[in-house]
């Protein structure tokens, strides 16, 4: 009820800072209830302290843990939060579903409106001078070469080049396309480049 | 120190021993070797450093805080004649963190130098360890945040020597989404 | 690259398109080092993307073999890159110190020296919001009431202005005053045009703000 709960929820964060784990809705729930438990006593202690002056030393130490529990669980959803932003600079604005199924409703919802936020903000750059918008997912690695070749991973279908022309990509098939237009494939782990 | 930090969550839960300065009833809990249901005034207890803090800035204060042992006299000692030797992983993995939360509580003002004057000598243990061929057996004694300066000291070290190389630096498949595909090969296997 | 004459609206200035783009590498770099946001250059910026536009008309014009076509793509993808890293910098900043951010920027609106584009406060605003709405769906609105306040001081993210950089000065710049926190010895120095230095941040933001002095 101090805080030991909500400590293994964020060391499991802590475990796996690359990846993201299924959100733990039962743990959080669990010390939800124990916060209002806490409350209660609080509650009960604090009408008391007119007989029992030292209770009030008891409801404040309680009063803290409640502050640490809230603290814990605010960092917890917040720092699952920077791991998702991620989500969407390295899968693009659509998540493979068993990624989907990491996310609570609330979190997919959060994904949704920062994608959308983004794409927002993508377009309206140089809309002033009838740009319309930049990618800023597309370039995300300093350009090294025009062109590069690469291995296709999975298979992936039509791919329509800048000048029209389209290439066939079926696993195992080996390309040489311009870097620009392969960079968000390489990234999505569906081309590899090879020197 | 932020709020939303995890790690600055984890370092403020180590514990540190403490003297309870009033009767706490209801909350014997505190004091796992207590059989009573109230915590009395005089009992000395290791808490974490967040509850410790919160109940010395009452006024009154409920608690006293003493250093943890780390910083004390005969670590001091140690540290000051080589802390090069500490495994301080093992020994206090948030030990910088640590100590810049019980500073506050040393009258004498030592725990400061102490902090750095021992990552001084350390430093060099971060060097090597980030260009080391065995990075284990390196990293091991080190605490956590001596390792995230390890870790980002490597990260730097092979940016710098593949720019050197100019050769060409192969695009690569984002993190996330390779960790991604190593845990769904994984349990493809285990089934 | 061949250079072209761009004019400026209000003066008849005219700025070649080379001094765009090292004004945009030199901005760039200022971004990425220094540890706050800076004032924006849309100007700058959306000069850039006139000239991207431009460069990309000319080079559809030629054959697609032309080796001069390649050169230029080249260089159009190498300054699309340097555009979008500019950008994509500041919008990690706005996301990681949000709520300072947002804050900061009201009180600037008031002055007029606002240091986010319009679309870029738009964006802090809605990531804020998001944040705000997703926290007290998932925890705040669940927990006993004394705890449900979105305690939006507590959860700032303040930049570390007191951070180390690297500098060079563009120009000479007196009584720079280096304040000591911790003792009485406030040193004052000058920094020789061209000279570099290490000095704590917080320092010399104006100078970095105002382009005496450039991070490198």
């Amino acid at each position: 009820m101090f805080g030991e709960k909500v400590i293994e929820l964020l060391k499991e964060s802590e475990r796996n800072r690359e990846t993201l784990s299924p959100f733990n809705d039962e743990k959080i729930r669990q010390i939800i209830e124990e916060m209002h438990i806490l409350f209660k006593l609080n509650m009960n202690d604090a009408n008391a302290t007119s007989e029992n002056k030292s209770l009030w030393t008891t409801v404040q130490v309680r009063h803290s843990a409640l502050e640490r529990n809230k603290r814990c669980l605010l960092a917890y959803l917040y720092d699952r939060i920077n791991k998702i932003k991620t989500l969407r600079w390295e899968f693009g604005s659509v998540l493979p579903p068993d990624i989907r199924e990491l996310l609570s409703d609330s979190e997919y919802d959060w994904f949704s409106k920062y994608s959308t936020n983004l794409a927002t903000f993508m377009r309206s750059l140089g809309q002033d001078i009838g740009y319309s918008g930049i990618d800023l997912t597309e370039n995300l690695r300093p350009p090294k070469s025009l062109y590069i070749e690469v291995l296709c991973i999975t298979d992936y279908g039509k791919l329509e080049l800048e000048d029209g022309d389209v290439v066939m990509l079926k696993k195992n098939s080996r390309h040489f396309l311009p870097t620009s237009e392969c960079q968000t494939l390489i990234r999505q782990g569906i081309l590899k480049q090879i020197t | 120190m932020s709020y939303l930090s995890v790690t600055d969550i984890l370092v403020s839960n180590e514990k540190v021993p403490c003297k309870f300065l009033h009767d706490l009833p209801k909350l014997g809990f505190l004091d796992p070797s207590c059989t009573d249901d109230d915590l009395k005034a005089g009992t000395s207890v290791e808490i974490p450093i967040w509850l410790a803090e919160s109940l010395s800035s009452r006024r009154p204060p409920l608690v006293t805080v003493d250093l943890p042992k780390v910083y004390k006299e005969t670590y001091r000692e140690i540290f000051s004649a080589d802390a090069c030797t500490v495994d301080l992983h093992k020994l206090a993995q948030y030990f910088y963190e640590l100590g810049c939360y019980v500073a506050k509580y040393d009258i004498k003002g030592e725990v400061s130098t102490t902090l750095v004057n021992t990552f001084r000598q350390r430093f060099k243990m971060i060097l090597s360890a980030s260009v080391a061929t065995d990075s284990i057996n390196a990293l091991q004694p080190l605490s956590e945040c001596e390792r995230d300066h390890t870790a980002a000291a490597m990260t730097t070290e092979k940016a710098l020597s593949s720019w050197l190389k100019r050769g060409e630096s192969l695009l690569t498949t984002a993190t996330m989404v390779a960790n991604h595909r190593k845990r769904k090969r994984a349990e493809m296997e285990m089934l | 690259m061949d250079t072209e004459d761009l004019e400026l609206s209000d003066e008849e200035e005219e700025i070649t398109a080379d001094v765009v783009l090292k004004t945009i590498q030199n901005l760039w770099q200022n971004e990425r080092l220094s540890p706050e946001i800076l004032p924006h250059r849309n100007d700058m910026v959306e000069c850039m993307l006139g000239q991207i536009q431009h460069m990309e008309r000319n080079i559809n014009k030629l054959p697609k073999t032309d080796l001069r076509a390649s050169i230029h793509k080249m260089e159009l993808n190498r300054i699309k890159y340097i555009i979008c890293n500019y950008l994509k910098t500041r919008l990690d900043k706005i996301e990681k110190y949000c709520i300072t951010i947002v804050n900061d920027e009201k009180q600037r609106t008031e002055s007029g020296t606002n240091y986010l584009t319009p679309s870029e406060f738009r964006y802090a605003q809605e990531y804020l919001l998001s944040i705000e709405h997703h926290l007290k769906e998932t925890i705040l609105n669940r927990v006993p009431g004394n705890m449900q306040a979105f305690e939006i001081n507590k959860m700032a993210i303040v930049p570390a202005l007191q951070s180390h950089v690297f500098l060079k000065a563009n120009e000479t710049v007196n009584g720079i005053v280096l304040e000591d926190h911790f003792g009485d010895q406030d040193e004052e120095i000058d920094l020789e045009e061209g000279s570099q230095h290490i000095l704590q941040y917080k320092f010399i933001a104006d100078l970095v703000k105002n382009g005496k002095v450039q991070l490198v």
